[in-house]
């Protein structure tokens, strides 16, 4: 079984440092987000984390990155058995939301065909000393502002 | 719309609860064992659901007590301080919930549909 060194995708991909595995974000507003990620040979699971990335990057937007954001349900989702290839459009809209609890519906297409699907359950709850301010919310807007922007960072 | 209707149909799915005698007088953690991640769900459910605003302090009670302690220690009247936290609870509900707070959290469905009403009318 051949293996995958997902961080070294990451690296010829994106150019972004850390766990990134979005490429781009082309559009984004307070009910939608679309960006764009290429893969190589992954399993579906792999494009399940880039859409949990986009949704919670949503999710930080439209809070104005002022709150921790992270997953805390997969509510549902469909994964194709084969493996995935090439750049798929990665779009995600936001069908509920309450102060502190969002859910969101993602999907990843290539050729206009919907190949992975899902609905995850978001939270945002204040920083704090474990969720410290002065580097995530640093960190999570630089990181948007280079998908934003397609630039490539160190 | 019967909200009472519908918010059960959306607490049996979400919490995939099936043959349970739910009535408005049963007591969401108490009687049905939801969790915090039960509650974050229930909220963006009943957002999209209903098109109202779900704020989850308030929906929950969840700062009820912490209220009450804020009103004693302010020497405000008790009642009156959390009827103007919690606009949509009757001064009857807020009496019982005073009255059984030592026994657990009392958020009842019936309080679920006294905010979905209440927040319905400003959309």
């Amino acid at each position: 079984m051949e293996e995958h060194h997902i961080g070294t995708v990451i690296v010829i991909n994106s150019g972004l440092a850390g766990f990134v595995m979005l490429d781009r974000v082309m559009e984004v507003s307070v009910v939608r987000i679309v960006g764009a990620r290429t893969f190589t040979a992954v399993p579906a699971y792999v494009p399940l984390e880039s859409l949990a990335q986009l949704g919670a990057y949503h999710i930080r937007y439209v809070t104005g990155f002022a709150r921790h954001v992270f997953l805390i349900k997969i509510v549902s989702c469909s994964l194709p058995m084969r493996a995935m290839e090439g750049e798929y459009i990665l779009s995600g809209n936001l069908v509920g939301q309450s102060d502190s609890s969002f859910r969101c519906f993602l999907k990843a297409e290539k050729d206009k065909e919907t190949v992975v699907e899902a609905e995850l359950l978001y939270a945002a709850v204040d920083y704090d000393h474990n969720f410290q301010k002065d580097i995530l919310h640093d960190h999570y807007t630089k990181v948007f502002s280079c998908l934003q922007r397609d630039l490539k960072t160190g | 719309m019967d909200v009472f209707a519908e918010l059960k149909k959306i607490i049996e799915e979400l919490m995939d609860i099936k043959d349970r005698n739910i009535t408005p007088e049963t007591l969401l953690i108490q009687d049905l064992g939801a969790e915090s991640i039960d509650l974050l769900e229930l909220a963006v459910t009943i957002n999209s659901r209903f098109k109202i605003a779900v704020r989850d302090d308030e929906i929950f009670l969840t700062r009820f007590r912490l209220y009450s302690a804020e009103a004693k220690q302010q020497g405000e009247d008790t009642m009156h301080y959390i009827a103007g936290k919690y606009p949509f609870l009757a001064k009857d509900r807020i009496a019982d919930i005073m009255a059984h707070i030592k026994e657990g959290p009392q958020l009842k469905i019936k309080d679920l549909i006294s905010y979905v009403t209440y927040r319905s009318q400003w959309v």
